[in-house]
């Protein structure tokens, strides 16, 4: 029986897209569509995975799920990594200014909320804190959408006439 | 004989342990999406809450910043207060959650194989149109044609979806 490949190499290098698209600022904006970034780089895990697969083997959905749902904890690793150092160059501005955006574009958002984002607007954001906040948000985003983007790699990057996984036709459930 | 009975019999076993597995990864798939609709949906209810209620829908709308624009001129409104992600995200959410319910009459239960790739493209035509067409070239605001486009692409989605996590978990027998 043939070992299959490994699939940490291929999320790394998933990883790696989804982690530095995802924290340059300006182009990190392209998550506001519909998690692009995210998508792409479990694709892009997928993609590397099944370059490895010996010819006419199965590429199964499953596999394109855990190399996306990988690609997607390196991603957020690699993220949280990379926001702290640009905000250690460039300063938290940026930042403030996401958070003032969001500020502004929820117009009637209650007194209460607006307190709660000059709170945040005014904390040091290369504190832990903000650190492990936004890790935990990322964690979730990125496994969840690296997970799906690895999925429809899967059913994009399948060959033709590679063989299928078998049918069962027992019947609905 | 006692072979073929031993062997029917661990495969009864198998294909009992795999529909459980089945319906646990469905009904997780289902309740996460139906959770993540609820809390973008919640947000202009807490709007209206109590203070705690306020922050919490800070919180939510905070979280959906990393997904999502959130322009309030291109969201769905309740109340006054804009949902916590766009029309074109909520749509597609929502379509997801219409097509994780209907999967299990739409597929084969017992199918784990992934739909042909064309009906991924068909899926993600209409919001490749309407991004195309209706944004970038005529700039005409279109929300009736942008929330269809993303009902499609989330029920088309979800059809890759739950086949994927089947395999993903090892389903490979028929329940």
């Amino acid at each position: 029986m043939e070992k299959s490949p490994s699939k940490l190499v291929p999320a790394l290098i998933g990883g790696c897209v989804m982690g530095v698209l995802s924290s340059i600022p300006y182009i990190n904006m392209g998550n506001c569509l519909c998690c692009m970034w995210v998508l792409l780089g479990g694709g892009v895990g997928a993609f590397f995975y099944w370059r490895q697969l010996p010819p006419g083997t199965e590429f199964s959905a499953g596999d394109g799920a855990i190399v996306g749902l990988l690609s997607g904890i390196f991603g957020a690793l690699l993220s949280t990594f990379l926001v702290s150092f640009f905000m250690a160059i460039v300063g938290s501005g940026s930042v403030q200014d996401f958070l003032t955006g969001i500020l502004e574009s929820q117009s009637d958002l209650s007194p209460e909320a607006e307190d709660l984002l000059d709170e945040l607007s005014d904390q040091e954001f290369l504190s832990p804190i903000f650190i492990l906040i936004y890790l935990f948000f990322a964690l979730i985003i990125d496994a969840v959408f690296g997970t799906l983007g690895g999925i429809l790699g899967a059913a994009i990057f399948r060959k033709r006439g590679t063989p299928q996984e078998p049918t069962q036709t027992q019947g609905n459930a | 004989m006692q072979v073929m009975t031993k062997s029917s019999t661990t495969g009864d076993k198998s294909s009992r342990i795999d529909s459980k597995r089945k319906i646990t990864v469905y009904a997780t798939v289902l309740s996460l999406t139906l959770l993540w609709c609820v809390l973008f949906m919640s947000v202009p209810f807490l709007a209206e809450g109590n203070p705690l209620a306020r922050k919490l829908a800070a919180v939510i709308s905070l979280f959906f910043s990393f997904v999502c624009h959130q322009a309030a001129e291109r969201s769905f409104h309740l109340m006054g207060h804009p949902f916590a992600v766009c029309i074109r995200c909520s749509s597609i959410y929502v379509g997801f959650l219409l097509g994780v319910i209907l999967y299990p009459f739409i597929r084969n239960w017992n199918d784990r194989s992934l739909p042909p790739r064309k009906i991924l493209w068909i899926g993600m035509l209409p919001t490749a149109l309407e991004m195309g067409v209706f944004r970038l070239l005529l700039n005409v605001p279109d929300p009736f044609f942008r929330s269809l486009s993303g009902l499609i692409l989330g029920a088309v989605v979800s059809l890759y979806t739950i086949p994927g996590l089947f395999s993903a978990f090892h389903i490979h027998q028929s329940a």
